[in-house]
């Protein structure tokens, strides 16, 4: 006969981490483009409210509750609400990367700080699939819920504080550097631009985008950052030749 | 305070109450290998009892996915913790299957606040999220291969769903704890249910209830529980003829064919009367393949479960017991008798109170490997187990091959 021995069940901390995770991959799942990555679906909906609910998150559960009527039924639909929204290209009024909303243009500074994102994905061996760049809302959002969820795995399979603390510590920094330094902007601009052009699917995933990083540094304990306008780069950049409008230095 | 025997954890133990036991007992296995979680069963009960004002958070019959998932959110690791806080290091069995721990009966009593078990009442925002980390994973996620954990017989990945409703106790919590002694059990099937006249809303069962099955309702200020479908196990629903009785919503609607229930016969000291004929008696005390939910609580529930065979031993020992092993490996390797019984789960919407298996041909071999990693050839016999409801009439009779029927070809379309 066996004896049972006295375990202890998998922490409740566990659970918050992986709840928290699923507010994030609902957020990358309403804002992803679909030619690039899985648009959002109902049932992500319900996964994104249970985590809502469980973490006490009653604003965000009614936020999701107000996006469900608007949630588009089928590719095509995501596809024409995201283009009616950003355009084909770059949206100037609210683009959903974050390199456009710093206000430093130069090509140089923009590139480096695309390959420093792109190394935060590098390092936990992520690579971005189809054709996405990597400072997209959602890439960003999928990338931290992936890092919450490496940390409840490394605490799971047992690898030691020390290794769980490299994952929570990168979190942290995405999130203070990248993600929670920008999207409190993206959102204000993305809901204007909805509202100006009768989006109600795009006014409410910017509300609860709004929600959610406040709510997230909250959780860390940082000020939310301060909102600024994209920057428009419709205008050459000042060190741009005047014939192709590309850098020259 | 009283002493009553708990036959699951091998002693007596502290119980508010002297001992008294019904005559038959409401009682039932689910075989946690074969749930898919569509939630039919929890569907058909709020249809049928939970639909009303005042009992949208009230999921009598609930399946959550272990070991993330809960209903209230982590019910079973609160009290754990909560046991282990005042027994630590304590909740163990011995070699010989005897609890040397202690019961929620055995640390909880506070005159104070005159407290006879040991509970706690969830707050609101534990109700909200029934099915909250439906199908999450433990363990490392996104790796192909073995370092998944794809191996028998523990999976480095894992997670499995629960099946949740009361578990008519034999020495139920809730009753102990009522201060007005609403709750009561009946002595014909051992049914336990809360008196709607003199419940006061106290809510001392929420609080005692180990698995947190007694629930309660605001706008009625009073506490509900699931009723075991009663008018059903008495045979007086319209459903079907007068007088037998019939497995309960949750069960009879079990899609995955993971649920059987009976009335197994109850001695006076509490002890199951040996009837090895009745289905439940004898996959829980001849092949001891179903095992009690966290017997360890001390309430001798009345559900019992084939354990999930992927999931790691000490997460399962802790859950149901001494005796995981052997259920799992007597699950894999089953008996003739036992495949048979298999066989009967959800064949039949009457209760099935008496089986009987009439030897057929050898219809193949499956290699299958034990959890000790032995590998052993299976003989499978096309046997007939025969089901018989509570008048002794034959409820079913099936093979252990399926029957095939090809739809003619003029019907190929039709409904
Ligand atoms: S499961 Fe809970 S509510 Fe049901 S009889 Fe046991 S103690 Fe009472
Ligand atoms: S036995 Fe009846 S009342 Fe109880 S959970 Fe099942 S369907 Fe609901
Ligand atoms: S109906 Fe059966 S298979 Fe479906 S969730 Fe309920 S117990 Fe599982």
């Amino acid at each position: 006969m066996s004896v049972p021995r006295n375990t202890t069940t998998p922490s409740e901390d566990e659970a918050v981490l992986l709840a928290r995770g699923a507010r994030y991959r609902l957020v990358g799942r309403l804002l992803a483009d679909s030619l690039q990555a899985p648009f959002a679906q109902p049932n992500d909906l319900e996964a994104g409210a249970a985590a809502c609910a469980y973490l006490g998150d009653l604003e965000g559960w009614d936020l999701i509750d107000a996006i469900r009527g608007s949630l588009p039924s089928c590719e095509e639909e995501a596809r024409a609400a995201y283009t009616h929204v950003f355009g084909i290209l770059v949206s100037a009024e609210a683009p959903p990367f974050e390199v456009e909303y710093e206000p430093r243009t130069d090509v140089f500074w923009r590139a480096s700080a695309m390959a420093d994102i792109a190394g935060f994905h590098g390092v936990f061996g992520v690579e971005i699939g189809g054709h996405e760049r990597p400072d997209h809302v959602a890439v960003e959002a999928d990338f931290l819920w992936y890092l919450l969820e490496r940390e409840v795995a490394a605490q799971a399979l047992g690898h030691g504080e020390e290794k769980v603390e490299v994952v929570a510590s990168a979190f942290r920094s995405y999130f203070v550097d990248h993600f929670g330094n920008w999207t409190p902007s993206f959102a204000v601009s993305l809901a204007k631009l909805a509202d100006r052009r009768g989006a109600t699917f795009y006014g409410g995933v910017a509300d609860f985008l709004a929600h959610i990083v406040t709510a997230e540094a909250a959780v860390l304990g940082v000020p939310p950052a301060a909102v600024r306008p994209p920057v428009v780069t419709d205008a050459p950049a000042p060190d741009a030749c005047e014939g192709c409008e590309a850098g020259t230095s | 305070m009283p002493k009553v025997m708990n036959h699951q954890l091998g002693r007596e133990m502290d119980y508010p109450y002297e001992a008294a036991y019904p005559d038959r007992q409401f009682a039932f296995v689910f075989n946690i290998n074969r749930c898919i979680a569509c939630q039919t069963c929890t569907m058909a009960c709020k249809s049928t009892w939970t639909y009303g004002d005042g009992q949208e958070f009230m999921w009598w019959n609930n399946v959550e996915t272990k070991p993330y998932g809960g209903y209230p959110q982590h019910w079973d690791s609160k009290l754990l913790s909560m046991l282990e806080e005042k027994n630590p290091e304590g909740q163990t069995w011995d070699e010989k299957g005897t609890f040397e721990g202690k019961t929620i009966f055995e640390t909880g009593v506070d005159p104070d606040r005159d407290q006879r078990v040991l509970g706690y009442l969830p707050g609101d925002e534990e109700w909200q999220a029934p099915n909250v980390f439906e199908e999450v994973a433990r363990g490392a996620k996104g790796l192909a291969g073995p370092a998944n954990g794809v191996s028998l017989p523990e999976h480095g990945t894992w997670f499995f769903y629960l099946q949740r409703l009361c578990n008519h106790c034999s020495h139920p919590a809730c009753l102990a704890a009522c201060p007005r002694q609403a709750i009561y059990k009946r002595e014909e099937d051992g049914i336990v249910l809360i008196d709607q006249e003199r419940c006061r809303g106290y809510r001392k069962c929420v609080e005692a209830c180990p698995y947190k099955k007694s629930l309660y309702r605001p706008n009625t200020n009073t506490s509900e529980k699931c009723i075991a479908c009663y008018p059903r196990i008495e045979g007086k629903d319209s459903e079907i003829d007068a007088g037998i009785p019939i497995e309960t919503r949750c069960m009879s609607a079990c899609v995955g064919k993971i649920r059987l229930q009976s009335l197994v016969q109850m001695e006076r000291d509490g002890s199951w009367k040996n009837d090895p004929d009745n289905p439940i008696y004898y996959m829980v005390h001849e092949e001891r393949v179903a095992l009690p939910l966290y017997p360890q609580f001390g309430t001798s529930p009345n559900g019992f479960y084939i354990p999930p065979r992927w999931v790691p031993r000490s997460y399962l020992d802790q859950m149901f017991g001494p005796g995981v092993d052997e259920a799992i490996e007597r699950y894999v390797y089953p008996s003739r008798r036992l495949l048979a019984v298999l066989a009967l789960f959800r064949a039949s919407r009457q209760i099935i109170f008496r089986f009987e298996v009439e030897n057929g041909k050898k219809v193949g071999e499956s290699e299958v490997t034990l959890p000790s990693g032995e590998s052993k050839t299976l003989e499978i016999f096309n046997d007939k187990a025969i089901g018989y409801d509570a008048k002794g009439n034959v409820a079913v009779s099936i093979t252990i091959e399926e029957p095939v029927h090809v739809r003619p070809k003029e019907h190929y379309n039709s409904i």
